[in-house]
């Protein structure tokens, strides 16, 4: 049990290392909300309910994603603003960086506002999953960053110390056959994101929605480690490092987590890159059911 | 042998491909595709335009025409594998002149559709596209052990699921019965002469993919041999349970305009791009699964997919109104398509020799695909006049749930440990 304890915190710990060092945001589901005059709200804003005031004076960094609810700007959106559901209304004196994405909903835009696009067009999963991304560019390989990557080798040597069969198996599924966690990975990929999104609609199923969250970046955070190891040991031997675990895992881990980061800077490679690694470590963690088991195979 | 050996073995194995067999793999990929685009085009969507449009019937009478076509193209279909058994006309020659007897047929026909001017006219001109679909299925399919080794099967059928999908998906966008047809008919005639050619004159690399039925590497399916009956009946029970899903559950979706032309029918080309790429990222993902891990791996997430989907429109319509333009919904379910069709694609020929293969595939074909769509047509159109579009997506995502649970029950009692298996040369 302490063992499932420490797995689970190290690698919630290691998915929430992305490429800033945090998941930055604030979701509001009721009540009533206001950013001040001169008050800054850092990272993406989703509403699901409620009522949300952005003052003149008043700004978000990142993008406002409306499924529900009421809100109105005055201040400065850095990002875009996404209606899907609800009712917006832009002042005269607001300020919109990116563009409106209208799929639905009502908008009230006042000619006076500054939106530095319109789209009127279905709101896709793209948009969705466009909050996640950071709404500045990576700063490369910072000091800031190196730390991190100590941090996360770390955490994956702990990993690999206290789930060794697991990460073998993922490891094993990926080597032997890499397109099958890579083609599980985007199907669950899919399937999980629109099958959050409407879970998070319901409301009542909130919690449940992010529980399978927490356990599929978890998964995916293993699957991750699995990766690193299995890089490490093609290019470097397996008997690299007296063949322990853990050190290659946290060499591997920080290598991968490196190339990942690196690759992020290259439009559409860097986000095929991500897009690949994050599929073929949930894929490896989906196939193993959850690390338990090998890959089964049938080869005709 | 440890299990991570074995690959190797499989490598070792391996023949390097020849020219004549891409050749085979190209020619049959583009067959199927194009079949597909023609059935998925001008069948599905141009015929109604025609019918509703063009001759002012009405969409009650165009369905009934629609269902016929289903009936009358499964009965052909086991009608000439049942002939082609008899006669022994098991060939790839003899394959070859039907299939291009079937598409020269139809391109005939799709030149010939402005001339119908009656609803008569019309229910002759479906009568004979019906049977020579029907006649072109055991051929097309039977062409498989010929010219794609069994585990190629997977991605062959991906590939054809992928391309006809995408420029199904990407041309149609406006969808009329006149534009369809001459968009159509210069490639179903180069199509059509190249298979007479193929068919009737002897060629050096046609003789060689000849012989290939008579190795087991070929000619022998996946799943032929030990519980082939079973794996042929499973697969019979759920792609006729996916096809009615799909067909039953998108004639209501797509009777909605604000749905259809949110997507499939978008005036945006970026929309309908959109669909396709869903459509060709289902294909690749089913020819990886299919291939590695078989077809049952992929039941789980065909009527997961469709369950989803139709909840998702459900909660839409109850909740929201109807008619969001929300694309994640139209690509979940392209996704949901292409995954079957690349099992369609592929089992028919897994679950039989290079004797059977036309019949298996007809009976295959017909009994799921096209009774599923004569059933589940003849079903909407009566529902469509009785119940509303909420009543009707319960039912739908009601069939797909109940599919998913049995499939899940079904996978839990049976437990799939993994299997390898090599053909001998």
């Amino acid at each position: 049990m302490r063992r499932a304890l420490l797995l689970a915190a190290i690698t919630i710990v290691l998915s929430a290392c992305g490429e800033q060092g945090s998941i930055g945001g604030l979701l509001v589901m009721e009540g009533r909300h206001t950013v001040e005059r001169r008050a800054t709200l850092y990272g993406d804003l989703l509403v699901l309910d409620g009522q949300v005031e952005v003052r003149r004076g008043g700004r978000i960094t990142g993008s406002v994603f409306v499924l529900s609810g009421d809100v109105e700007i005055a201040g400065r959106v850095d990002g875009d603003v996404a209606v899907v559901g609800g009712r917006v209304r832009i002042t005269d004196e607001a300020t919109i960086a990116g563009g409106l994405r209208r799929g639905g909903g009502e908008v009230d835009q006042a000619p006076g506002a500054s939106v530095g696009s319109e789209l009127v067009s279905p709101v896709t999963v793209d948009a969705i999953i466009g909050l996640t991304r950071p709404s500045a560019e990576p700063d490369g390989l910072t000091p800031w960053t190196l730390v991190q990557l100590a941090v996360l080798a770390l955490l994956a040597a702990a990993a690999g110390r206290v789930a060794p069969r697991s990460i073998g198996r993922m490891s094993a599924a990926v080597r032997r056959q890499p397109l099958v966690p890579l083609a599980v990975g985007i199907l669950a990929l899919f399937v999980g994101l629109s099958l959050l999104v409407f879970m998070v609609f319901t409301a009542v199923l909130i919690p449940v929605a992010l529980l399978l969250a927490m356990a599929s970046v978890l998964g995916a955070g293993l699957g991750a480690v699995a990766l690193g190891v299995l890089l490490v040991r093609r290019v470097l031997g397996p008997g690299w490092l007296g063949g322990r675990l853990g050190l290659q895992a946290a060499v591997g881990s920080a290598a991968v987590a490196a190339v990942v980061l690196l690759a992020s800077r290259i439009p559409l490679i860097g986000e095929l890159t991500v897009a690949g690694v994050g599929s073929i470590a949930l894929g490896a963690w989906l196939v193993t059911r959850f690390g338990t088991r090998e890959m089964p195979v049938e080869q005709p | 042998m440890p299990l991570g050996t074995r690959p190797s073995v499989l490598r070792a194995r391996t023949v390097a491909p020849r020219a004549a067999d891409w050749f085979g793999v190209a020619m049959l990929v583009g067959l199927l595709a194009s079949g597909y685009v023609y059935n998925l085009t001008l069948v599905q969507i141009g015929l109604p335009d025609f019918g509703e449009r063009v001759l002012g019937m009405t969409s009650s009478d165009v369905a009934w025409m629609m269902a016929g076509l289903a009936v009358v193209t499964a009965a052909t279909a086991v009608l000439t594998a049942v002939t082609m058994q008899r006669l022994g006309w098991t060939s790839l020659r003899a394959k070859l002149r039907l299939a291009a007897v079937s598409a020269g047929g139809q391109t005939a026909l799709t030149a010939q559709l402005g001339a119908v001017g009656d609803a008569g006219g019309l229910w002759l001109w479906l009568l004979a596209a019906g049977a020579l679909l029907g006649a072109g299925i055991p051929a097309a399919f039977g062409l498989l052990v010929d010219l794609i080794p069994v585990r190629w099967r997977g991605y062959a059928a991906a590939a054809a699921t992928a391309l006809a999908y995408a420029l199904a998906s990407t041309l149609s966008g406006e969808w009329r019965a006149g534009s369809l047809a001459s968009l159509l008919l210069p490639p179903m005639a180069l199509g059509a002469l190249g298979l007479l050619a193929f068919g009737f004159w002897r060629m050096p690399f046609a003789e060689t993919l000849s012989r290939n039925r008579h190795d087991p590497r070929y000619g022998t399916g996946r799943y032929a041999g030990a519980g082939e009956r079973r794996h042929l009946l499973v697969a019979l029970v759920a792609l006729f349970a996916i096809f009615f899903i799909d067909s039953f559950g998108f004639l209501r979706i797509i009777d909605t305009p604000a749905y259809l032309n949110a997507a499939w029918q978008s005036a945006e080309a970026g929309d309908r791009t959109f669909v396709a790429g869903a459509h060709v990222v289902g294909a690749l993902v089913a020819g990886v699964l299919y291939t590695h891990l078989g077809y049952r791996s992929l039941l789980g997430w065909i009527f997961g997919l469709f369950a989803l989907v139709h909840l998702m429109y459900l909660y839409d319509v109850r909740v929201m109104g109807g008619g969001s333009q929300v694309l994640a919904m139209p690509a979940l379910y392209a996704l949901g398509v292409s995954l079957y069709t690349v099992v369609n694609f592929a089992i028919w020929a897994d679950v039989s020799t290079a004797r059977n293969v036309g019949l298996m595939s007809a009976i295959g074909v017909a009994a799921s695909a096209w009774t599923a769509t004569f059933l589940s047509t003849a079903l909407a159109i009566s529902w469509n006049e009785t119940r509303p579009l909420e009543a009707h997506l319960e039912w739908v995502a009601a069939l797909a749930l109940a599919g998913l649970l049995v499939v899940g029950a079904w996978q839990a009692y049976t437990p799939h440990r993994g299997s390898i298996r090599v053909a001998a040369r």
